[in-house]
């Protein structure tokens, strides 16, 4: 009886805090569902009287907003492949290949996961202006405007992040012992190894890898504000704070575009929690 | 004879090449992400100190200014008044947050039906952008028709200005920064208990221990490694506090919730004094790293 009445309790609380959670985002999906009226109107209530789907079609046809999405898939994309390829290569080097200097290199890519990229904008930006041989510039990086507005600029800073080396290196160093001695022997190169054996052992790493850069990318909002200049370059983070600017904020339009810019990341998430809690199985040597 | 030593000197010289493929294929397979961190991390950290000396709007030439830089830092009332922004807003979220993650952690470790769709919803708000949770509640804030505001007016609390008010507006900032961050560490906590070795339960309930003894004993001090980096965690992204000051109140009001990221960008981008943001970018560069390495000392005091 004592333990039936703990985990009712034990239920309860969890219910409770379920809902101081969530209730942010419901009240989000509530108000993308209301007319104007509703929105406006006291008292509130949580369920529309009159739910329709229009405002996501008034979202969608507004003017750019496909192009923002569009952007930030282009982004997030570009990123997680060069975050995933780059990672687990370098990842796999510091964990199984015997190089010397590889623990120092090591311990300095871990002291790099301090470094906050905010702090750091202001050299980057001019980096990717000065950028030789892009966007007008000439060999010495002057004269155009580099990496500004361009999908590189975007994409390459911080593609790749000191974690992601050091999740693929934890995940390999678990592999067992002398995988590739056999591979070696049967006259496989170093890059065949890692690319017909390593890859494919790795796949939960990958997706888990894969889908949190994808997120982060998708999330981005301070470099995107300073690297882009033109309207069609913005991604949609930066598309839904637009939608602040005027005088009075159209409460409708921006919880209904705010929606639309989280479902995909909610998607990914849960498409991708069967990887998170899937255990890593190893086939060994084949 | 002759056969033997023959072969055995062919085995030598086939492992010597294989291990200068193996260190060859090292150093390059690790050479695009050093180039990438060279390019994106370690230069620029250089880059900053010296930028941070100069005055500079990126059209004119460079101009060199000393220490010009850093005395309008220590002198200017908003410059100020925005460090001790991000030192408040670090030391109010850093204990309240590892606190929350880690008691959410041990509500939510007990496999009970239904337990993973709990895991998943207390997450939800870590996967939203900054933009996104800062657009929510800057509508839940609202003073007349915001749900907060409402849900106290009906139960006989007045409505208060929860963005508009100078002494609340950072700690309701602060608020919605907990609660989009706490979900993160909770899973970080999770699995870090998930490791807890079933037998020193066992071993401290044949000594008599209760449910307090053994979280007392046994939970915590193994939780101490990962403690510390939730602890450090939070205090770094505190101090990088950006998109919800952007989106909220624009550092208002009265300077109030203005963090250092934010006059980093105000100054560097929209009044281009890429000097003197550069000497803000260094010093909370330096601040960040020095209170790192006091955290770590204050919570792992012993030498290993």
């Amino acid at each position: 009886m004592n333990t039936i009445l703990i985990r009712l309790c034990h239920y309860v609380v969890l219910l409770i805090i379920a809902i101081i959670m969530l209730m942010p985002f419901i009240w989000m999906v509530s108000t993308s569902l209301k007319p104007d009226v509703e929105i406006f109107s006291l008292p509130l209530r949580l369920l529309p009287k009159t739910p329709r789907l229009s405002n996501f079609t008034d979202v969608i046809s507004a003017a750019n907003f496909p192009r923002y999405l569009a952007n930030s898939f282009i982004v997030a994309t570009g990123k997680t492949i060069l975050e995933l390829f780059f990672a687990s290569l370098a990842g796999y080097a510091l964990a199984r290949l015997r190089f010397p200097g590889r623990q120092y290199i090591f311990l300095l890519i871990l002291a790099s996961f301090m470094i906050p990229y905010e702090v750091l904008v202001i050299p980057i930006f001019i980096l990717v202006k000065r950028m030789p041989l892009a966007g007008g510039n000439n060999i010495f990086g002057q004269g155009g405007t580099g990496g500004i507005d361009t999908y590189w600029g975007l994409i390459m800073p911080g593609a790749l992040s000191p974690i992601g080396v050091f999740l693929c290196r934890q995940f390999f160093k678990a592999l067992p012992f002398s995988l590739e001695d056999a591979a070696r022997i049967d006259g496989s190169s170093e890059f065949g190894i890692y690319w017909r054996i390593m890859l494919p052992l790795s796949k939960p790493l990958l997706a888990v890898l894969g889908i949190l850069t994808f997120i982060r990318g998708w999330n981005e909002f301070m470099w995107p504000l300073l690297i882009t200049r033109s309207t069609k370059m913005k991604t949609i983070q930066l598309g839904l704070a637009t939608f602040l600017t005027r005088d009075t904020i159209n409460w409708r339009l921006l919880m209904t575009a705010c929606l639309i810019s989280v479902i995909p990341m909610i998607l990914i998430y849960l498409l991708g929690l069967k990887y998170f809690t899937k255990g890593i199985a190893f086939t060994g040597q084949k | 004879m002759r056969i033997k030593e023959k072969t055995k000197e062919k085995r030598r010289r086939l492992l010597i090449g294989f291990r200068k493929a193996e260190i060859r294929a090292g150093y390059l397979f690790i050479l695009p992400a050093m180039l990438l961190f060279s390019l994106f991390l370690w230069l620029p950290i250089v880059t900053t100190f010296f930028l941070s000396f100069t005055r500079w709007d990126i059209v004119s030439p460079l101009q060199w200014a000393g220490v010009q830089n850093y005395q309008r830092l220590f002198n200017d009332e908003i410059l100020l008044k925005s460090f001790l922004n991000t030192a408040v807003f670090a030391a109010g979220t850093v204990i309240p947050g590892t606190v929350i993650s880690l008691l959410l952690a041990l509500l939510v470790r007990k496999k009970i039906p239904g337990i993973t769709v709990f895991r998943a919803c207390y997450y939800v708000p870590v996967l939203m952008s900054w933009v996104a949770v800062s657009l929510i509640w800057l509508w839940l804030y609202e003073s007349q028709l915001g749900l907060l505001n409402q849900f106290l007016q009906q139960v006989g609390i007045p409505q208060q200005s929860w963005l508009g008010d100078p002494k609340r507006a950072l700690l309701s900032i602060m608020v919605v920064c907990l609660w989009q961050g706490v979900g993160w560490d909770m899973l970080i906590f999770l699995a870090a208990l998930q490791g807890v070795p079933e037998v020193l339960y066992e071993a401290a309930k044949i000594d008599g221990a209760n449910v307090w003894h053994c979280f007392w004993h046994v939970t915590l001090p193994w939780l101490r490694p990962v403690t510390l980096f939730v602890v450090v965690g939070y205090f770094i992204w505190a101090c990088r506090m950006f998109t919800p000051v952007y989106t909220m109140t624009r550092g208002g009001p009265l300077y109030s919730t203005s963090t250092v990221v934010y006059q980093i960008y105000m100054y560097g981008f929209t009044r281009l004094r890429m000097g003197l943001a550069s000497a803000m970018s260094f010093v909370l560069f330096a601040f960040i790293f020095v209170a790192s390495l006091i955290i770590v000392r204050i919570m792992e005091p012993t030498e290993r």
